[in-house]
């Protein structure tokens, strides 16, 4: 008797949470309804003017307090290394990264300047379920990492492979991106670091819908000298961050099968079922099995009682 | 809020360069100014002498200045509208190409023109870089500028 209470007990626990769940899903999927700020500011990162001198990456790791690096930011070194295969990707101590890049229709090579895109509908943050990510009026997609649990589920989300993870604090791992120099800069109304150590002003900061008219402008005055393309105007819901570029962007390390829809319109029925499976299924499940196994004592117990019965008969 | 604002100001400030106003007398050699100074990033790198003369003998003025005196324009787009422009009586980059550079401040487009200056900054690399590049004159960022010691600290070069 004893047993059967507590596995009751259990059973209503399990339902319990589930109906919890699926309110607290709800209330997630409210508040991942991403406001959009049509005045919100970006950088337009025009590649033809880019020369890898890696000034904003020394100025990114002196702003963001980052490791010294193990070359100086002047050793062009570090460029051939990604020659044959794998390119130097952010991680935890290069919020920005250069990479170079030598399309064979062209007698010069281009320069790729890879940091957080600050999408217009962020994945990471509509994937993250304690809600750590924000996207500020200004543009800047930041986290906030007393809230961070340290899932990851952002890393899988992000279609441009940006937040990193801090393994460095075992007590609290945290994760780890650009944060467009908010707190130290935009919010005080200065430019990002980057931006500002630029001296071929290859990164132009302004209201993102100026950047597009601008980008624009740039293009028709000089056919030869770009694509007729605007990387992150549309691609993943459109990016704070755009590039200009004088060669098709697949050859310079743009994925350009992103789609131009919002990813988590795509990716968010999976992505709603993270914190499910992580919290939903264990009890659910457990009732589950609880109650068959119920069942199935009652219907032994039942047959039992039908055969004691049978031999009383006899 | 004062943190932040601390460590911008000497930079802003810096930016700075002067270019001499030349004046349209006499033996080309003597109208030209010979050096210019160009001491804009002093925060991470020492002053730039820039041999203005060299230049001016091997280059039209129109080469890298837009309105000037000597030859006449030649850009292309300038032409539609500033053709019988005279030439102006500041020939400074600074006077056009502003320190700060963003696409929130600017000046009133005209049309489809005057849309995107660039800043101080850009102005200068764009216009060396960009014909030091085609024509094979040094590139590399020390080749025209010294490290101050902010500079090396910034880009992690040791002490030579
Ligand atoms: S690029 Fe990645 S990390 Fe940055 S806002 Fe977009 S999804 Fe988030
Ligand atoms: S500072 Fe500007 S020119 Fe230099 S590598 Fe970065 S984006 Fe390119």
């Amino acid at each position: 008797m004893k047993t059967q209470t507590s596995r009751r007990t259990l059973l209503k626990k399990g339902l319990g949470s589930a109906a919890a769940a699926i309110f607290l899903r709800a209330k997630t999927a409210r508040s991942h309804n991403i406001k959009r700020y049509p005045n919100s500011c970006g950088v337009l990162v025009d590649m033809t003017r880019c020369i890898g001198c890696r000034s904003c990456e020394a100025a990114c790791n002196a702003e963001q307090k980052l490791p010294s690096p193990a070359l100086p930011f002047d050793d062009r070194s570090l460029f051939a290394q990604g020659r044959h295969g794998s390119k130097r990707r952010t991680d935890e101590n290069h919020f920005t990264v250069i990479n170079r890049y030598d399309p064979p229709e062209i007698d010069h090579p281009l320069f790729r300047k890879i940091q957080c895109n600050h999408c217009q509908e962020p994945a990471c943050l509509s994937s993250c379920f304690v809600n750590a990510y924000t996207k500020t009026p200004e543009g800047a997609v930041i986290y906030n990492p007393d809230v961070c649990v340290g899932c990851r589920t952002c890393m899988i989300a992000c279609p441009f492979y940006i937040p990193a993870f801090r393994y460095s604090s075992a007590l609290h791992p945290q994760i780890v991106k650009c944060q467009f120099c908010y707190e130290t800069r935009l919010k005080n109304n200065l430019l990002p670091a980057c931006v500002e150590a630029c001296p071929q002003e290859a990164l132009l900061f302004g209201k993102r819908e100026k950047l597009i008219k601008i980008a624009r402008h740039r293009i028709r005055n000089d056919r030869d000298r770009y694509v007729d393309h605007i990387y992150g105007e549309y691609e993943a819901g459109g990016t704070s961050w755009l590039y200009l570029s004088s060669v098709e962007f697949d050859q310079v390390g743009f994925d350009t099968t992103i789609p131009h829809e919002p990813i988590l319109n795509s990716v968010k029925n999976f992505l709603a079922m993270v914190p499910m499976v992580l919290t939903i299924w264990p009890p659910l499940f457990a009732g589950f099995h609880l109650l068959a196994a119920r069942r199935a004592r009652a219907e032994k117990t039942r047959q039992e009682n039908n055969r004691e019965k049978a031999d009383e008969d006899v | 809020m004062v943190r932040v604002k601390i460590d911008l100001f000497p930079l802003l400030s810096l930016f700075f360069i002067i270019f001499p106003v030349m004046p349209t007398t006499a033996a080309f050699a003597a109208a030209v100014a010979s050096t210019v100074t160009i001491d804009a990033l002093q925060e991470l790198y020492t002053p730039v002498d820039f041999d203005h003369l060299a230049h001016a003998e091997m280059y039209n003025c129109t080469s890298c200045h837009h309105h000037t005196t000597g030859t006449t324009m030649q850009d292309e787009k300038c032409l539609k509208c500033h053709k019988n422009s005279p030439a102006t009586a500041n020939v400074s980059c600074s006077s056009c190409h502003h320190r700060r550079s963003t696409a929130l401040d600017g000046a009133e487009p005209h049309g489809n023109y005057h849309i995107d200056i660039v800043g101080l900054k850009g102005a200068l690399h764009l216009n060396c870089l960009g014909c030091h590049r085609e024509t094979g004159a040094p590139c590399g960022c020390i080749e025209c500028h010294d490290y101050t010691e902010a500079g090396r600290k910034r880009f992690a070069v040791q002490e030579n």
